[in-house]
């Protein structure tokens, strides 16, 4: 089957700096999280999937189709860009059908009610999007996306300005939509955001795409990383010598009552750690690792990363 | 046409839109003052018309519009709405300069009105207004076509629109006489101009009117051309 969106060795730059570096990769219906911090090349990779920007090499494609040139492949894609502008002088209601028929719908009222009903701007379809708070403008964007049925949804940092209820909305709407078998592919630099709706991840890190899988199969690469762990002691200085000989530990710090250690080997550390507390008449109040969400993850592979050149 | 109602809207929403009506008053101004004074000859209508309305305003006001037409779109980030529409890009161009030149053609019906009432107090005849009028709108809808394209293919379109009105149409291309061949303006006098009965010789162009017609015709067609293929090469933000 032929994915909806394809990246196949896709490069883009900007003189001599490297917006998106080798890229390969596709997406299916689900949602995939485009994760990456500012300047990841999150923006400039959207930009190449809805044929906005071209790659200077490699390939992108749209249901088999070249997004600059075919109007199969726009009519595939719905767009909700990172930008806030949206026509002067329109309503929302206007604003959908407008965009509804640059779209070829053919019940351009109708698809834009709907559109509107689903992200909750129904009791203001018919005010002027001039008057509009940010959060509003965003979902007036995310219904224009949505007007024609779009089978790949693209969206830019969508939950930027919007208030908790807001985004609680919009991400039952990506979830609903995912389950609905469109393909959605939103940008995010919020793991927890990104950890909440996404099937996929897609990890971008200075234009290179460092990681892709499920949020599990991401957690999973905390296997081959340092793990940091903090032990809650009594004598916080006696135990250090003993774990600082432990084979593994790259890092330890005295921090309170406790010890911040780094270790290679978590697995040894646990089953030491009660023979060297006894060792060194030192009482364990706690032991517990503090890296283990999808930020430290992340952390890692963008310091991982870092080598990369743009 | 949702490109074009688009367009439109945009550009008659903007308060530098209603600042182009500022030049446009220069032409009622010193029409009203020709009338007042008693001074209303041929050569005034055709001062008028080829000097001021033709030669300085349209483009002015042409330039505007045109830059505005683009850049606001690609300023605010709407015209990705346009480029991931399923309307290809030579449409967005053309529809574009349709909605430009009207507007253009708006914001210079007072001045249309004026050289009408300015002709019928001559008594040139309506044929000879009627050449003034198609004048300014097929030097209008050249001039926007082209400046639209300067827009896309340059960052400082509305510097360079000015230095082009003024060094080129302004002062070479009305002191050279070889130089009208390649001039919008000259192309646009031959239309209003060359009718007039009793203008004196040097404020008529060489060109004949179907000449100056075609190649304004021609100069609007190939702009939207290049505009539609520049909107299809370049990366938009």
């Amino acid at each position: 089957m032929t994915p909806l969106l394809e990246f196949d060795r896709v490069s883009k730059w900007f003189r001599d700096t490297v917006a998106v570096g080798d890229v390969s990769f596709a997406v299916a219906p689900g949602v995939t999280g485009l994760l990456g911090h500012n300047g990841a090349g999150k923006s400039t990779a959207i930009r190449l999937a809805t044929g906005l920007a071209r790659p200077d090499e490699g390939r992108v494609l749209v249901a088999g189709h070249d997004p600059r040139r075919s109007s199969v492949a726009r009519a595939t894609i719905g767009l909700v860009p990172d930008g806030d502008g949206l026509w002067p002088g329109l309503s929302a209601q206007g604003l959908v059908e407008a965009c509804a028929r640059l779209r070829g719908v053919r019940d351009v009222r109708a698809a834009a009610t709907a559109a509107l009903a689903a992200v909750d701007l129904t009791e203001v379809a018919q005010r002027s999007v001039a008057g509009f708070s940010q959060g509003m403008r965003q979902r007036v964007k995310i219904a224009q996306a949505l007007v024609h049925r779009p089978q790949l949804l693209i969206l830019d940092e969508p939950l930027n300005g919007l208030d908790p209820q807001q985004r609680e909305t919009v991400i039952a709407l990506l979830k609903r939509l995912g389950d609905d078998g469109v393909a959605t592919l939103f940008s995010s630099h919020v793991l927890s955001e990104v950890e909440r709706v996404a099937d996929r991840v897609l990890v971008l890190v200075n234009g290179r795409l460092v990681a892709e899988g499920s949020p599990p199969a991401l957690r999973e690469l905390m296997d081959e990383r340092p793990r940091r762990i903090y032990v809650a002691t009594t004598s916080a200085r006696g135990l250090a010598s003993a774990i600082a000989a432990l084979p593994g530990v790259r890092q330890l710090e005295i921090d309170g009552d406790g010890l911040q250690i780094e270790t290679e080997d978590p697995t040894g550390l646990a089953l030491a750690l009660p023979g060297l507390a006894r060792g060194a008449g030192a009482v364990l109040s706690s032991v517990e690792q503090t890296d283990a969400d999808l930020e430290s993850i992340y952390g890692y592979l963008t310091a991982r990363a870092r080598g990369v050149r743009r | 046409m949702i490109v074009t109602r688009l367009t439109f809207r945009a550009l008659l929403l903007r308060k530098r839109s209603l600042a182009l009506l500022l030049p446009v008053a220069s032409v009622l101004f010193f029409a009203a003052l020709a009338i007042i004074r008693g001074d209303v000859t041929p050569d005034t209508q055709a001062i008028i018309v080829g000097r001021l309305l033709i030669t300085t305003v349209t483009p002015l006001v042409a330039l505007v519009l045109a830059v505005t037409a683009i850049g606001d779109e690609r300023e605010s980030g709407t015209i990705v709405y346009l480029a991931t529409a399923k309307i290809s890009r030579l449409r967005i161009a053309a529809e574009k300069t349709l909605a430009a030149t009207f507007c253009t053609l708006l914001l210079l019906s007072p001045a249309l009105i004026t050289i009408a009432v300015l002709g019928s107090h001559l008594g040139i005849g309506w044929d000879n207004i009627g050449r003034g009028i198609a004048a300014t709108i097929l030097i209008a809808a050249a001039y926007v076509a082209a400046f639209i394209t300067i827009g896309l293919l340059l960052r400082r379109a509305l510097v360079a629109g000015i230095i082009y009105i003024l060094v080129w149409e302004g002062a070479i291309a009305t002191i050279a006489p070889s130089a009208e061949r390649f001039s919008l303006t000259a192309w646009g006098r031959a239309i209003s101009d060359g009718g007039l009965y009793g203008i004196t010789t040097e404020l008529v162009p060489t060109l004949a009117a179907p000449t100056g017609s075609i190649s304004l015709l021609v100069v609007f067609g190939l702009a939207i051309l290049l505009a539609g293929w520049r909107l299809g090469r370049m990366d938009l933000p």
